[in-house]
C-alpha cells in the first residue's frame, strides 16, 4: 500500500520536473519568444525588400517635415528681433530671453528630431549593401541619405553652436557630426569640422541625385543648401556660383503671390525644395506655424506676435503690400500687437528652399564679393516687383554696393519673416563681416545668442554650452 | 423569497441534505466577555463531517450527532480550542455553550502563503494577514487604501480626491527604478493584469486597476513581505505579493447578509485662492514694482474694467458635496459537501469634485464541491461593470485650472455680445473661451462628455486531487478579463470649443475600446510526510504559466477605391458620445486590432518545509522563471531562498517563563526578481505606418535594442522575532531586513544625439534597509474592552551605483526628483533657497558651494530633503463596551518632504495664474523680512530667465498624524434582533480622515500625483502639482444578518 502511494507520488514529482524540466530546456524556449506588440516588426522582418529600405528612407523625410512644420524656423526667429516674447510659453520665452536652460523640453525636442533623421538616414547607408539594388539606385539612395545627413546637421549647428567665423580657425565647439549608427561617447567636433562634413556630404549627393524634385533631394536643392552654407560661411563667390546653378536653371519664378505658403506648394513657381502636407489624409505639416501665429481664429491671441519696433521700420511704407499681407495691428500706442496674417490658413506645404532667398542672398554675395552688381540689382527689384506691384520702388541701376547689399537685406528681412533667417544673417555679419551686432541689446556672440543643449548630452566627453545666457 | 433562494442554489448543487439523524445539540459560543462569537466551528471530534458553524448570534446547532460518549471541540480563529465531553442518548437533544479564550498570538491561524496555507506557528516568512473586518471598518474607493497603517512596512498613499484614481503601495522601499515598484497581486490564486497606465496619464489621473474588487467581498489580505514568503513569486516577487482572499460560504444554514453605507465627502482642505480683487492688487503691485505706469496690461487681453467688473469663485464651481452611496448583498451556506457564498453589490461614488462619479456594480460567485473525500473543485468568480464620468483635473482642468489658470477675472459666460469685424463672435449666456476651455473647468466639463465604462472578471477554477493521505495534488486555471471603453464627445459649432464645424459637423466622438487578458495555470504537488513523532517534512512542486496581452480597437479607414488608408477612433458629426448613440454604435466598426503588452512567464518551483519538534523550522525554495521579456542569453532566472525558525518559547527552559509565553526567532536570506518590464527592449522594433508622409508608407525604427538585458535581482535578508507576554495579552513582530537589488532595470535618457530617448540597461545597485515594529495589546478585557495595535516601520533607501550614468540620466517624468548616488530613489536635486533679501526683495539662492547669488542657475541644483520618511506606521485604539464599539485609527508620516510644485507659480513670478493666500507675505519695501519675493512680471527680477523656476522653498516638511479613521458601532442584542425578525444588525457611523495634524502648507501632505510612467512612480512619490487634495467622508453603515 505504501509503496503504491509512494510510486504515485513520485510518478507525479516526476511530471512535474519533467514539466519543469521541458519549461527550462530549449523545446519550450519557443513559447516564450513572443511577437511584438501592435504591429511592430523586428529588424529581421522589417527590412526584407528594397521598398523596405525606401520606405526607411521616406522616414527620414517624415522626420525632416517635422523639424521644418516651424519648429526650427521659429526657434531661429525667438533668438532674432523679427518677434515679440511669447510671455506665457516658458520654454520658448527662454529663447527670445537668450538663455535657455538645459532642461527646455522644446529645445529637447528639435535637437533630437533631426538626429533621428541622421540615425535612419545612416542606417540606409549600413544596409543598402544587403539588397539588389542597381549600381544607380544605390547612388541616388545614398546620395539622398546623404543630403537629408547633411541638412539634418547644417540645421543643428546654426541653433547650438556659435557661428562660422566666431573663431579665426572655427575651432569653437559644434556638433556631433553622426556618420554611423553604433552608440559611442564622443566629444564634440569643431565648427570647422562640422561645416566640412556638411559640405562633404551635399557635394557627395549632388552627382547622384535628380534635377529637381518638389519634396525630395535633388540637386537643385543640395545646390541651394550649398550656396546658403558658403554664405554663411563668408564665401560669396561660391555662394553665388551654388545659387546660379539653381537660378539659371530657369525653373524657377517669384511668381505673383505674396505669400508663398500655400497649400500645395507644386504651384508655388519659386519653392525649390518643400515639405508637404496632405489635405486628404489630414497630415498637416505645419503645425508649427498654425498653432503660434494665426490671427483669424476666434479671440485670436497668438504666442507669436512681431515686434513692434521691427513692424515700424517696413510700415512706413505704405506703398509695400506685403505690409497689410503679412501684418494686422491691434490695440492703440503702448497696447498696440502686431499680429501676423502670413500663415493664416488651417495647413500648408512649407517652402523650405525658394528662389526668393537665393535671389537675395545672391545678390547681397555679388555686393559683398565684387560680383557683378547689375545682376544683384535686378534680383532685388524681381523682388520689389512682386512686393510693390509695380517698378516704382527699384532699385536704381547705378546703385552702390551698400545700398545693393542693404536693400538686399532690407527685402530679406521682410520677405523672410517667420522663416527663421534673420539671425543667421545677423551672426554672420557679426562673425563674417566684422559688425558690431546687436540683438535685443544683447551682442550676436554672446553665450544666449545660442541654445542650449538639453540635458540629456551632458556625458564625460560633452560639454555643454555655457550656462547664464547673455 | 428565502426559501425559493435556498431552494434554487441547492437545486445548483444537486444535494441532498436533509437526512438526518434525530440526536441534536445546539448551544451558543462566546468569548470571555459573553460575547457571542459568530461563524465559530463545532465539531464532533472523531464522527466526521458532523459539525457546524455559530450563526450571527453565536447559536449553533449540530444534526444527525451519533449517540453516545462525545467530545465537542469548538475553534474559532484568534481563540483557543476548546474541548467539552457528553454523553448523548439516542433522540436527545442537549444544549452546550462554551466560553473560548482569545489566544491573541494567533498561533493556529491559517495564513495562506503562495501555492498553499500554512499554519501561523510554523511559518517562517514575514506575513500580514488582514481580515475583513480590518478591511471594511472603513469606506474607501479601492481595498488597498484601507489596509494603510495597519500592516508595518506596508506604505499606501492613496490617490487623490478623484473617484478612481490610483494608489502607491510600496512594500519595504522601492527596489526598483524603471521597473514597476509595485506588489504583485493575486485575487483567489488568479495573478491580476495590474496596469496603472492603461489610459496613461489622463485627465490628471492614473485610473486605479485595483478598484473593481468590492471590499465587502474580501475575506483577507495576506501581505507577503520577506523572501522567506516572495520567493516562491521568483521573478514577480520582489516588490511584496498581496493575496487576496474572497469570502467563501461556512458550514451552517443559509446566510444572508446586507450592508448599505451612505456617506458624504469634502476636501480634506479647500483650495485658498484669491479674488478678482486680490489679485487685480497684487498684479497692479507688481507692474509697479517693474517700473511700468499706466493701467496694466492683464493676461489673455482682458481689459482692466472687465476684470473689476469679474470675480469669479473657480474653485466654488468645480467642488461639491461628495456623495457615497453603497449597497452589498450575500448569501452564503456551508455544508460537508459543498459550499458557496454569492454576493451582489454597488457602489456609487461621486466624489467631491463635479463630475466625477465612479459607479460599480459587481457580482461574485465562490463554490467549493466535495466529489469524494480525494477530489474537490473549487471556483472563484468575480464579475465587476464600472462606469466613471470623468472630468479634467490637475494640469488638464478642472479643480486644477481652479487653483491656476482660472483667473478670478475670468467669467463663466459672456454677459454681453461680442462683436468682431461685424460679425457676432459670442452671444450673452455664451461660454466665455477667450482664454481657452481649459481656463474655464465649468465650460470645459459641460462641454465634454467623457467616461470610462469597464468589464472586470477575475475568474478561477481549481481541482484539487487527494490519491492518498497527506499528498494532494492541486490544479488550478485563471482568466483575469479587463474590457475598457473610454468614450469622448466634444461638440462642435456655435458656443463649444469648436466653433469651425466645416469637418467637424455636430461634434466629435471619440472610442478607445482595450480588452486585456492574463491567463494564467499552475500545477503543484504535496506531500506532507511524518518522518517519526518529531520529524515533519512538507514537499511542493509546482509548475506555472502565464500569459497576458492587451489588444487596441479602432476603425479601418479606406479611400475611395477601398484601399486601407490607416485607422481612426473618431467620428466626425457625431449627435453625441458613442454610449448614447445606438446608431453610433451600429454603423461603426471598430475592426483594426493592435495587440500589445504581450508577455509569457514560465515556471517551475518547489518548497520543502521542515520541522523538527515543532519548534525547529526550516524552509527552502526554488524557482526558475522564463520571461519572454528577455531576449534568448538571459531568459531564464532562478530564485531561491533559505529560511531558519525557532520557537524559543518551546524550550523547557523557556516554558515557566512569566512574562514570556510566546518567542519566535526567525531569519531568511534570498534572491527575487523584477520583471516588470511592458515592452520587448532587448530587440530592435520597427514600425510602419501607411501613408504617413506625401501619402506614402514610412518604416523606422523605435528603439535602441539592448540585447544584454535581464532580471533585476534583489537579495533579500530578513531576520524576526514574534512574541507574546503575559498570556499573550501583548502580542507583536519586531523585524529587520536588508534589501540588495543588483543589476537594477534602468530607463536610461540617451544623449538625443543617438536619436533615440531612452534606452533600458541593467546597471547600478540599490539598497533598502528597515526595521518594523508592531505590537498588539489587550490593555483591557471584561466588560470594557480596550484593545491597541501600533505599528512603525523605518525605511532606509539608497542607491549604491548607477553604472556610470548621471543624475540627469534618469528624471522622474517631469518633476525634478532624481538618482543620485548615495541619495534615495527620485530625490529632489534643486537649486537651493536661502531667503528674501531684505533691501531688494530678490530671492537669494545658495550656488553649488553654498554661496549667496542673485542668479538661479540649474548648475547649481543639490540633493536636497528628505523623499523617505523616518518613520510611516499606524495606531488603532479598539474600545468596547457592550454592544457599542469604537475603533479609532491615526496613520502618520514622520521625516519626509513633500515638494509642492504648483507654488512655483501659485507663489512665484506673477503671471496668468492665480495665487495662493501664502502671496500676502510677500516683501514690498525695503527692510522687509517676507517669506516670499517682491511681486514681478519679470522672472529678471527674480534672477533667472525662465519665468517658474524649482527650488526648495517650495520642498515643505510633510510629515503628518492623521485620524484616518473612526468608527462607532451598535450592535443590536439577540432580543432586539429577534424582535426586527433579523439574526443580526449593527450600525456604524464613520468618519475618515477627519482631522490631520501637519506643517504642511500646501492642500494635502498624503498625496500621489498622477504619474507619467513605472519610473516616474518610483521616483516622484513625494512630489504634488495641482493634485486634488483627499476626501474626508462621514458615512452610515448599516449591516444586517437574516
Amino acid at each position: 500500500m505504501l509503496i503504491s502511494k509512494l510510486s504515485i507520488m513520485k510518478k507525479f514529482f516526476t511530471y512535474i520536473i519533467i514539466s519543469g524540466g521541458l519549461i527550462l530546456g530549449t523545446a519550450c524556449e519557443k513559447m516564450l519568444e513572443t511577437d511584438l506588440q501592435g504591429a511592430d516588426l523586428t529588424e529581421e522582418e522589417a527590412l526584407q525588400s528594397k521598398q523596405d529600405v525606401l520606405d526607411l528612407l521616406q522616414s527620414c523625410y517624415d522626420v525632416t517635415a517635422n523639424v521644418y512644420n516651424g519648429r526650427v524656423q521659429y526657434l531661429n526667429e525667438l533668438l532674432a528681433d523679427n518677434l515679440a516674447d511669447p510671455t506665457i510659453n516658458e520654454d520658448l520665452s527662454e529663447v527670445y530671453n537668450h538663455n535657455t536652460l538645459f532642461f527646455n523640453g522644446t529645445i529637447g525636442g528639435i535637437y533630437q528630431d533631426p538626429y533621428i533623421t541622421v540615425f535612419r538616414a545612416n542606417r540606409v547607408l549600413e544596409v543598402i549593401e544587403d539588397f539588389d539594388f542597381s549600381a544607380t539606385e544605390k547612388a541616388e539612395i545614398a546620395a539622398q541619405a546623404y543630403f537629408l545627413r547633411a541638412l539634418s546637421h547644417w540645421e543643428l549647428v546654426k541653433l547650438f553652436c556659435q557661428p562660422y567665423g566666431y573663431t579665426a580657425d572655427n575651432s569653437h565647439d559644434g556638433l556631433i557630426y553622426k556618420t554611423s549608427t553604433e552608440e559611442s561617447i564622443v566629444a564634440r567636433e569643431s565648427v570647422a569640422s562640422n561645416y566640412a562634413n556638411i559640405i562633404a556630404d551635399f557635394e557627395a549627393a549632388l552627382p547622384n541625385l535628380v534635377q529637381n524634385s518638389d519634396y525630395y533631394a535633388s540637386q537643385d536643392a543640395a545646390n541651394a543648401y550649398l550656396a546658403k552654407i558658403y554664405f554663411q560661411q563668408g564665401d560669396y563667390a561660391k555662394a553665388v556660383q551654388h545659387a546660379d546653378a539653381v537660378i539659371n536653371t530657369g525653373r524657377y519664378s517669384l511668381g505673383n503671390s505674396l505669400d508663398r505658403f500655400e497649400l500645395d506648394t507644386v504651384n508655388v513657381s519659386e519653392a525649390i525644395f518643400t515639405t508637404t502636407s496632405n489635405s486628404t489624409l489630414r497630415d498637416f505639416r505645419s503645425t508649427g506655424f498654425t498653432d503660434n501665429y494665426r490671427s483669424d481664429l476666434d479671440g485670436a491671441d497668438p504666442l507669436f506676435k512681431a515686434n513692434k519696433d521691427f513692424y515700424d521700420i517696413y510700415a512706413a511704407d505704405t506703398s509695400d503690400r506685403r505690409i497689410k499681407n503679412f501684418f494686422e495691428v491691434i490695440g492703440e500706442d503702448a497696447e498696440a500687437v502686431v499680429l501676423v496674417k502670413k500663415f493664416n490658413q488651417e495647413f500648408f506645404d512649407i517652402p523650405v528652399l525658394h528662389l526668393t532667398d537665393l535671389k537675395l542672398l545672391r545678390a547681397e554675395a555679388l555686393a559683398l564679393s565684387g560680383g557683378d552688381l547689375s545682376v544683384a540689382i535686378q534680383d532685388i527689384n524681381d523682388v520689389r516687383l512682386r512686393a510693390y506691384g509695380s517698378n516704382a520702388n527699384d532699385l536704381a541701376a547705378g546703385a552702390s554696393v551698400s545700398e545693393v547689399r542693404n536693400a538686399a537685406r532690407y527685402e530679406r528681412r521682410i520677405e523672410m519673416f517667420g522663416e527663421g533667417d534673420r539671425i543667421q544673417q545677423l551672426k554672420r555679419r557679426g562673425a563674417i563681416g566684422g559688425e558690431a551686432i546687436e540683438i535685443r541689446n544683447n551682442p550676436w556672440d554672446c553665450n544666449g545668442m545660442i541654445i542650449q543643449f538639453p540635458i540629456s548630452e551632458q556625458t564625460s566627453a560633452f560639454d555643454l554650452n555655457p550656462t547664464g545666457g547673455c | 423569497m428565502k426559501r425559493t433562494l435556498q431552494s434554487f442554489l441547492m437545486l445548483i448543487f444537486s444535494l441532498s441534505f436533509w437526512g438526518l439523524e434525530a440526536q441534536v445539540i445546539e448551544g451558543t459560543i462566546y468569548d470571555k466577555g459573553g460575547l457571542p462569537l459568530p461563524g465559530a466551528s463545532v465539531v464532533v471530534v472523531g464522527q466526521q463531517g458532523v459539525g457546524t458553524s455559530a450563526d450571527f448570534d453565536g447559536k449553533y446547532t449540530i444534526t444527525g450527532v451519533k449517540p453516545g460518549s462525545i467530545v465537542l471541540e469548538f475553534s474559532f480563529i484568534g481563540f483557543d480550542n476548546k474541548r467539552i465531553g457528553l454523553d448523548l442518548k439516542a433522540g436527545e437533544k442537549k444544549t452546550v455553550n462554551a466560553t473560548l479564550s482569545e489566544s491573541a498570538s494567533q498561533l493556529e491561524e491559517i495564513v495562506v502563503v503562495g501555492y498553499g496555507v500554512q499554519r501561523r506557528r510554523d511559518m517562517t516568512g514575514n506575513v500580514v494577514k488582514l481580515d475583513a473586518k480590518k478591511l471594511n471598518d472603513m469606506p474607501t474607493p479601492s481595498f488597498e487604501t484601507a489596509i494603510q497603517g495597519k500592516a508595518a512596512g506596508v506604505q499606501i498613499v492613496t490617490g487623490s480626491g478623484l473617484a478612481g484614481s490610483a494608489s502607491v503601495v510600496r512594500v519595504r522601499g522601492i527596489t526598483s527604478i524603471g521597473a514597476g515598484g509595485d506588489p504583485l497581486y493575486i485575487v483567489d490564486g488568479a495573478q491580476l493584469n495590474q496596469d496603472f497606465f492603461s489610459r496613461g496619464n489622463s485627465g490628471g489621473m492614473n485610473q486605479n486597476p485595483l478598484a473593481f474588487l468590492n471590499p465587502d467581498d474580501i475575506a483577507s489580505v495576506e501581505i507577503l513581505k520577506d523572501a522567506a514568503a516572495t520567493a516562491i513569486y521568483g521573478s514577480r516577487g520582489a516588490n511584496g505579493v498581496i493575496l487576496i482572499t474572497t469570502k467563501r460560504g461556512s458550514k451552517g444554514g443559509l446566510k444572508f447578509n446586507f450592508s448599505t453605507t451612505q456617506g458624504v465627502s469634502t476636501p480634506t482642505r479647500m483650495p485658498q485662492m484669491l479674488n478678482s480683487d486680490q489679485y487685480l492688487q497684487l498684479y497692479r503691485e507688481a507692474w509697479i514694482n517693474d517700473g511700468n505706469t499706466g493701467t496694466p496690461t492683464l493676461p489673455r487681453s482682458v481689459s482692466w474694467e472687465d476684470a473689476q467688473n469679474t470675480n469669479t469663485d473657480w474653485v466654488d464651481e468645480v467642488v461639491r458635496t461628495g456623495y457615497k452611496a453603497f449597497y452589498d448583498f450575500s448569501v452564503s451556506k456551508g455544508t460537508d459537501k459543498f459550499n458557496y457564498y454569492a454576493g451582489l453589490s454597488y457602489d456609487e461614488n461621486r466624489s467631491y469634485i463635479e463630475g466625477d462619479q465612479y459607479n460599480r456594480l459587481s457580482g461574485r460567485f465562490n463554490g467549493d464541491y466535495r466529489i469524494s473525500d480525494k477530489l474537490s473543485l473549487s471556483m472563484s468568480t468575480g464579475l465587476t461593470r464600472s462606469t466613471y464620468n470623468r472630468v479634467d483635473n490637475a494640469w488638464t482642468g478642472g479643480l486644477g485650472s481652479a487653483m491656476s489658470t482660472a483667473l478670478p477675472i475670468y467669467p463663466i459666460k459672456w454677459d454681453r455680445y461680442n462683436i468682431r469685424n461685424g460679425d457676432t463672435l459670442n452671444r450673452p449666456g455664451d461660454w466665455w473661451l477667450q482664454a481657452g476651455v481649459g481656463n474655464n473647468p465649468v465650460a470645459q466639463r459641460e462641454l465634454k462628455e467623457w467616461r470610462m465604462t469597464d468589464l472586470r472578471s477575475i475568474n478561477n477554477a481549481k481541482i484539487s486531487y487527494s490519491p492518498f493521505k497527506n499528498f494532494n495534488i492541486l490544479g488550478s486555471a485563471s482568466l483575469d478579463y479587463f474590457q475598457s471603453m473610454e468614450d469622448i464627445y466634444n461638440p462642435a459649432g456655435p458656443n463649444t470649443t469648436n466653433v469651425d464645424n466645416s469637418t467637424a459637423g455636430r461634434g466629435i466622438a471619440d472610442r478607445f475600446p482595450q480588452r486585456s487578458y492574463n491567463y494564467n495555470g499552475f500545477l503543484t504537488g504535496s506531500y506532507d510526510w511524518q518522518v517519526n513523532d518529531n520529524s515533519k517534512f512538507n514537499f511542493m512542486l509546482g509548475t506555472e504559466y502565464q500569459e497576458n496581452f492587451t489588444r487596441t480597437y479602432s476603425m479601418t479607414v479606406r479611400d475611395s477605391l477601398g484601399n486601407i488608408t490607416g485607422t481612426r477612433n473618431f467620428v466626425q458629426d457625431a449627435p453625441g458620445p458613442f454610449y448614447n448613440h445606438a446608431e453610433l454604435r451600429n454603423d461603426y466598426e471598430f475592426d483594426s486590432v493592435q495587440t500589445s503588452f504581450i508577455s509569457r512567464f514560465m515556471s517551475f518551483f518547489g518548497r520543502v518545509n521542515y520541522a523538527y519538534k515543532g519548534k525547529y523550522l526550516a524552509q527552502a525554495v526554488l524557482r526558475s522563471d522564463g520571461s519572454s521579456r528577455f531576449g534568448p542569453d538571459n531568459r531564464f532566472g532562478y530564485f531561491p531562498s533559505v529560511s531558519l525558525g525557532w520557537i524559543i518559547s518551546d524550550e523547557d527552559w523557556m516554558k515557566n517563563n512569566r512574562v514570556i509565553n510566546y518567542l519566535k526567532l526567525k531569519g531568511s536570506i534570498g534572491w527575487i526578481g523584477n520583471a516588470n518590464l511592458t515592452n520587448i527592449e532587448f530587440a530592435a522594433r520597427y514600425r510602419r505606418d501607411a501613408q504617413a508622409y506625401d501619402g506614402r508608407d514610412i518604416l523606422y525604427p523605435l528603439n535602441n535594442p539592448n540585447p544584454d538585458l535581464r532580471w533585476e535581482t534583489t537579495r533579500v535578508f530578513d531576520f524576526g522575532l514574534e512574541y507574546g507576554l503575559l498570556e499573550d495579552r501583548i502580542t507583536g513582530e519586531i523585524a529587520y531586513y536588508r534589501k540588495n537589488t543588483t543589476d537594477v532595470l534602468l530607463n536610461v535618457t540617451l544623449p538625443r544625439v543617438s536619436g533615440f530617448g531612452n534606452f533600458y540597461d541593467n546597471v547600478g545597485a540599490l539598497l533598502n534597509e528597515g526595521v518594523e515594529f508592531q505590537i498588539k495589546s489587550r490593555n483591557l478585557v471584561g466588560d470594557f474592552r480596550w484593545t491597541t495595535d501600533f505599528n512603525i516601520a523605518y525605511n532606509h533607501n539608497e542607491i549604491e551605483s548607477l553604472g556610470g550614468y548621471s543624475a540627469d540620466a534618469v528624471g522622474g517624468g517631469t518633476n525634478d526628483t532624481r538618482t543620485v548616488v548615495g541619495e534615495p530613489v527620485g530625490t529632489n536635486f534643486l537649486v537651493r533657497f536661502s531667503h528674501v533679501d531684505p533691501t531688494t526683495g530678490r530671492p537669494v539662492y545658495l550656488d553649488i558651494d553654498g554661496n549667496p547669488t542673485f542668479n538661479w542657475d540649474p548648475a547649481d541644483r543639490v540633493a536636497v530633503g528628505s523623499v523617505l520618511p523616518d518613520a510611516v506606521g499606524g495606531i488603532t485604539n479598539t474600545f468596547g463596551y457592550k454592544q457599542w464599539d469604537l475603533s479609532v485609527l491615526f496613520v502618520f508620516t514622520i521625516g519626509s518632504d513633500i515638494y509642492d510644485s504648483s507654488s512655483k507659480r501659485q507663489l512665484g513670478r506673477v503671471d496668468d495664474w492665480n495665487r495662493t493666500l501664502g502671496t500676502f507675505d510677500r516683501w514690498r519695501q525695503p527692510g522687509d523680512e517676507a517669506e516670499y519675493a517682491r511681486l514681478t512680471l519679470d522672472e529678471a527680477n527674480l534672477g533667472s530667465n525662465t519665468p517658474w523656476i524649482n527650488t526648495d522653498q517650495w520642498l515643505h516638511d510633510g510629515s503628518f498624524l492623521r485620524l484616518r479613521n473612526l468608527t462607532l458601532s451598535y450592535r443590536l442584542n439577540n432580543d432586539q434582533a429577534k424582535a426586527m425578525g433579523l439574526k443580526g444588525a449593527q450600525i456604524s457611523f464613520i468618519g475618515t480622515n477627519l482631522l490631520t495634524f501637519t506643517t504642511f502648507p500646501g492642500l494635502d501632505p498624503e498625496i500621489a500625483r498622477d504619474f507619467e510612467n513605472a519610473t516616474d512612480r518610483n521616483m516622484s512619490v513625494n512630489i504634488t502639482y495641482l493634485t486634488p487634495p483627499q476626501e474626508r467622508t462621514y458615512s452610515v453603515r448599516l449591516n444586517v444578518n437574516f
